[in-house]
């Protein structure tokens, strides 16, 4: 027996490896909503660098940008003028619409939602794998952060907290494959599941009689538990209703540039 | 011992690269993978012990980093070790291509480990995301592999110009007394 053993001793110490691996892969699936000891601690050591990297990185860019191509400033002073007094015509067309929008609302004695308190938070880093889609924030459970809180930006979902350490979070982007959001379609209200795909989102179990249009715009439908009701996720790329089947196939572009990802809100909602 | 924390270290400052400079300085979906990389050379230049340790140890850092799966990269890049340490028992384990031929099978192989792996933690269509990639993805990783069998024993010359040939320190522990 004892030879045996021997024999096969590398065979067995890499079997014994590989199952002790598997057995803590599998523990720690079941116990996901609750971010390991040795994942905080990580998390809290590389970020602090991270940080570093990001903002060398970040002065570098800045130093090229402002000293390197100064050739560019004057044209590009210019072009500024020319979109800052565009922008002003379109503030104080906005100004006037966000008047008449309260106006219309106490008419109507709109209720107001809910106000969720926030939590502003910068982006430090990206998932270090190529398929994979995260963030790291700088905000943790210090700040009030836990698992599986609504991250947003003013342009809409962004994903939702996943592994909080004390002073740093890791965000799911929606556009990650293990992503899913309780989402509606506004104009016709069919509901679905918008799972990520990388770059963009599909959208499942939308009925195929409902309608759906190209550039139709689709927000959370809040019975998710997760996002509230209500914030866009994107607009419906493309809709295809198939000859048979019960759900059309539909693409969504997510109205979030996830590339150019820097400061996000994190909803700090009660825990249910 | 030494060895084992320096290449530990070396995984952790890879998988800090890959999070935080790799982003900035390549806006793309692929983006080298040298944890893979350094995996793959532990395969063929490391004991089943320390290696598999090793490899797992990196993994389980990466998981903090990347995926939303815990646990996924450590058991991938373990079995992703031992199939490397185990096949290169059959080749000479000096040869420059070979190391380059396993950076490339080795990310296939890595890829559908994934896919097998994340299937049981519900990870949706992880493998259209991997499909994507996978391309542009294995020939990243077999370049910068290149780059770094290259740029490695240059940087060992030029930092410690007393050691020994890595390949030789390999030589010897195979064949030495």
């Amino acid at each position: 027996m004892l030879e045996l053993l021997k024999r096969y001793r590398t065979v067995l110490l890499a079997c014994c490896l590989v199952l002790a691996s598997l057995l803590l892969y599998s523990a720690q699936l079941r116990n996901r909503q609750q971010t390991g000891l040795f994942y905080k601690v990580i998390l809290q050591i590389t970020a602090p660098l991270q940080k570093i990297i990001d903002s060398s990185v970040e002065a570098v860019a800045d130093g090229w940008e402002h000293y390197l191509w100064l050739v560019e400033t004057e044209t590009e002073n210019r072009r500024l003028h020319y979109e800052n007094s565009q922008l002003r015509a379109e503030l104080a067309r906005l100004y006037e619409a966000r008047i008449a929008n309260e106006r219309l609302r106490k008419l109507l004695n709109f209720k107001q939602d809910v106000t969720i308190p926030v939590l502003p938070a910068q982006v430090i880093a990206e998932d270090a794998s190529s398929w994979f889609r995260t963030v790291v924030i700088d905000k943790g459970s210090k700040d009030g952060l836990r698992e599986g809180l609504p991250v947003v930006v003013a342009e809409g979902v962004v994903g939702r907290t996943l592994q909080v350490a004390p002073f740093q979070s890791r965000v799911l982007l929606i556009t990650d494959a293990s992503s899913a959001v309780a989402v509606l379609v506004q104009s016709s209200r069919s509901r679905g599941i918008c799972r990520g795909e990388g770059e963009q989102l599909t959208l499942d179990y939308a009925l195929r009689r409902e309608e759906v249009h190209e550039g139709d715009q689709v927000i959370t439908s809040g019975t998710g538990g997760i996002f509230p009701k209500g914030l866009p996720v994107g607009k419906v790329s493309s809709a295809y209703q198939g000859p048979y089947g019960l759900f059309q196939a539909i693409e969504v572009e997510p109205s979030v540039d996830f590339s150019r990802l820097e400061e996000v809100l994190v909803l700090l909602r009660e825990k249910r | 011992m030494k060895r084992t924390i320096g290449y530990f270290l070396l995984g952790f400052l890879f998988v800090l690269l890959q999070s935080s400079l790799w982003p900035h300085l390549m806006p793309t979906e692929a983006r080298p993978d040298l944890i893979l990389v350094l995996v793959v050379y532990l395969g063929l230049a490391e004991d089943h012990l320390t290696g598999g340790v090793l490899a797992f140890l990196i993994g389980t850092c990466l998981d903090a980093m990347a995926g939303s799966h815990p646990g996924l990269h450590g058991v991938t890049l373990l079995l992703l070790f031992y199939c490397i340490r185990f096949a290169s028992d059959h080749f000479n384990t000096e040869s420059t291509r070979l190391v380059l031929i396993m950076v490339g099978a080795g990310t296939l192989l890595y890829a559908g480990l994934q896919i097998l792996f994340a299937t049981f933690a519900d990870a949706g269509a992880v493998w259209l995301q991997i499909f994507r990639v996978i391309v542009p993805q294995t020939l990243l990783n077999v370049a910068s592999a290149l780059l770094l069998l290259k740029l490695v024993p240059h940087l060992l010359r030029r930092l410690t110009p007393r050691s020994e040939p890595v390949t030789l320190r390999r030589m010897d522990r195979s064949y030495g007394p």
